[in-house]
């Protein structure tokens, strides 16, 4: 800077002289006259430059720090640094510069800090999402995708950002949509069904983003899995609601007609015909016993009056209403645990009592004659618990965690030959949750199975 | 030039991978057909692939239109030679899947024949080969491409576990002999979809690499380098 300075203002200096110097060689004719004002032009021109490098070199000392400062810390801006300032000691020019700049340095770092909090708050609530949403370019790039919509699309890769959308999922249905959505105006909405290579049902809506041409599209997803497999239990207990009526039904109907036909004449079978009716009416009444029971526990409806409830008093009451039906068996009903320690629980007498009843029905109709059911109590973690456990021909692993199901049978000719309405462990469960308790059943093929009931104690 | 290659390639790698998701939805459901005896499921794999059929026409059009058109060279040619080879093997797959929807149908008529109990590990690893060995022909990740080549030793070990189950049930009971069959070969075309997601794996080396292993067999593995 200064030896800029110095050389553009020697230069006019120098231009001076020479202009005065041709100007003398001009108009002074005298050779003595010229000779003395050349040499004082001469000594003027050494004099001007002198005086224009100490000028120079004054100006250059008061401004290039101050600007060396500028060029650092716009340079560290624009490197990504926020909130740098300069010292404006500069009078001036460059005061003033130096002052804006501090202005302006200020108010990027506030904006910034303004557009990277959106940004940070925009992500989390995107993340916070219970649906996915996965955010599209023209050319089905992805630009964007939330952790749900990795989940519910299962990306084979963690970063989606940047791949075309058709290289990380390929479920055929959803690029159709997609392809549909990005050309036409209107947001589409489909149903992704879970058979077509996921374990997911999803509902799909994809959005063209505004622009011309589209500048690409939002998804959105959510997972309908649940929903769809509610829609299929309750199909599913409609038809076998309408099936279990169904056959006690038929029997009766039948043994009516042939009672009408004229059997009813004959004394010897007439007899046979209306006990047949009799035990087909009686497992109809079980049935909707059972349903209502199950209605009114599921409602909520069902009064609990809750109690301090000794475990032993009701298995002792139960178990003798069973004696007699398991000696008619020649099965061995006994009680494995010690009368101490005693497991109170808080919990509805009359309820307790039929989850046992349930429990010991089935153990009873699933073991073979001669066979042995256990049931023992106990208490743990502020819950008491007590056990039935048969010896008989136990639950497959596939079907455990079915069987609390409404209706769900193992084995559906043999259960419905035993006379089981289907509902009973339905109950049991619908029970033990409304006492705020739990039911677990673990068995082994061939070697029996054990249902362990949990209820809060009443001391907790 | 190599713009409108790039836009072709593009538009290949998506045609491919549509295939890709219809082959893999088929095999799934046919797979469930077979296991939950859903003959809904068989027959929507059967009726689904005329489509597949077209879309290999289709790819194999377009492969040969790139090849006449730009003339291909390196990486590019390869990348269409891959694709020419994976398309066939996707084809075949979807076949497969439509022959094991057919045996399903079968075997969901009585007397109905137990569902050997290694079958659902089988079909586990069998779909997780195709999976991955399309994932690795996306992302051009070798080293699952030579994953999915290792899990085919296993999947041609449970073939064997899971007939000799069969046979074991076709000698207790005559009776089940037609469905016994009929399991048989779902088995075994099960087993061929594996070796076709195996050759998927073998294409995407080649891709990657320019090196064909391809029937360079030691003891079953091909050694890719």
């Amino acid at each position: 800077m200064f030896w800029r300075l110095t050389f553009r203002f020697s230069f006019a200096a120098l231009a001076v002289v020479i202009l005065c110097g041709l100007a003398v060689g001009q108009y002074v004719d005298n050779p003595d006259v010229r000779g003395r004002l050349i040499s004082w032009l001469l000594l003027a021109a050494v004099a001007g430059v002198l005086l224009v490098a100490v000028l120079s070199a004054g100006v250059t000392q008061r401004m290039a720090p101050a600007l060396r400062d500028l060029t650092a810390a716009a340079d560290r801006i624009a490197a990504g640094e926020s909130g740098k300032r300069v010292f404006p000691d500069g009078v001036g020019v460059v005061g003033a510069l130096g002052r804006s700049f501090n202005l302006m340095s200020e108010q990027l770092t506030t904006r910034i800090a303004a557009l990277e909090e959106d940004r940070q708050q925009l992500r989390a609530i995107l993340s916070g999402m219970v649906e996915g949403v996965v955010a599209l370019d023209a050319d089905q790039r992805i630009l964007f995708a939330n952790d749900r919509a990795a989940e519910l699309l299962e990306f084979p890769t963690r970063s989606p950002v940047g791949r075309r959308l058709w290289e990380v999922v390929r479920r055929r249905a959803l690029l159709d949509v997609v392809q549909h959505a990005l050309k036409s105006p209107e947001p589409c909405r489909e149903e992704l069904r879970a058979s077509d290579g996921s374990s997911r049902s999803l509902t799909l809506h994809v959005a063209r983003l505004p622009g011309s041409p589209p500048r690409g599209a939002v998804m959105v997803l959510h997972d309908t899995s649940e929903l769809r497999r509610l829609e299929r239990l309750r199909q599913e207990f409609v038809a076998n609601v309408s099936h279990e009526l169904k056959t006690p039904l038929t029997g009766i109907k039948l043994c009516t007609e042939t009672l009408l036909a004229g059997a009813v004449e004959d004394p010897e079978h007439r007899i046979r015909f209306l006990e047949q009716i009799a035990a087909q009416g009686e497992r109809l009444h079980m049935l909707i016993l059972d349903l209502l029971s199950l209605a009114r526990v599921e409602s909520g409806e069902e009064h609990f009056e809750f109690e301090a409830v000794s475990v032993p008093s009701v298995v002792h009451a139960c178990l003798e209403r069973h004696r007699a039906k398991a000696e008619a068996h020649r099965q061995t009903l006994d009680l494995v645990s010690e009368p101490e320690p005693a497991p109170i629980v808080w919990a509805d007498q009359e309820a307790v009592g039929q989850i046992l009843d349930n429990l010991l029905d089935n153990a009873l109709k699933y073991t073979p004659e001669g066979g042995h059911i256990r049931v023992g109590w106990g208490e743990e973690n502020g819950h008491g618990w007590f056990q039935v456990a048969d010896d008989g021909i136990g639950i497959p692993d596939a079907d455990l965690p079915r069987i609390f199901e409404r209706f769900y049978r193992v084995d559906k000719a043999r259960s419905r030959q035993m006379g089981g309405t289907g509902l009973g462990l339905a109950i049991v469960k619908h029970l033990t949750q409304a006492m705020k308790g739990n039911v677990h059943a673990a068995s082994v093929v061939g070697h029996g199975a054990t249902f362990t009931v949990r209820l809060p104690c009443a001391a907790a | 030039m190599a713009k409108h290659l790039q836009r072709d390639l593009d538009s290949l790698q998506r045609d491919m991978l549509a295939l890709a998701g219809l082959v893999e939805a088929a095999v799934h459901k046919a797979i469930l057909a077979l296991q939950e005896r859903d003959i809904n499921h068989a027959r929507e794999v059967i009726d689904g692939d005329g489509q597949i059929d077209n879309e290999e026409n289709h790819i194999d059009e377009e492969c040969l239109k790139i090849l006449a058109l730009h003339q291909p060279v390196a990486v590019d040619l390869r990348l269409i030679a891959a694709a020419m080879l994976i398309n066939v093997d996707l084809e075949r797959i979807g076949d497969l899947a439509e022959e094991i929807a057919e045996r399903a149908i079968h075997l969901a008529q009585p007397p109905l024949l137990p569902i050997p109990r290694k079958l659902q590990n089988m079909t586990d690893l069998t779909t997780m080969m195709l999976r991955q060995s399309l994932d690795a022909y996306v992302n051009l990740n070798k080293a699952q491409a030579q994953t999915v080549m290792r899990m085919d030793d296993e999947v041609d070990r449970y073939n064997e576990e899971i007939i000799e189950e069969i046979v074991e049930e076709m000698k207790s009971s005559p009776t089940l002999i037609e469905a016994g069959l009929s399991m048989f070969s779902a088995v075994r075309h099960l087993e061929r979809i594996a070796d076709h997601a195996t050759n998927i794996a073998e294409d995407v080396i080649y891709l990657i690499d320019g090196e064909i292993v391809r029937h360079r067999d030691n003891g079953g593995k091909a050694d890719a380098h």
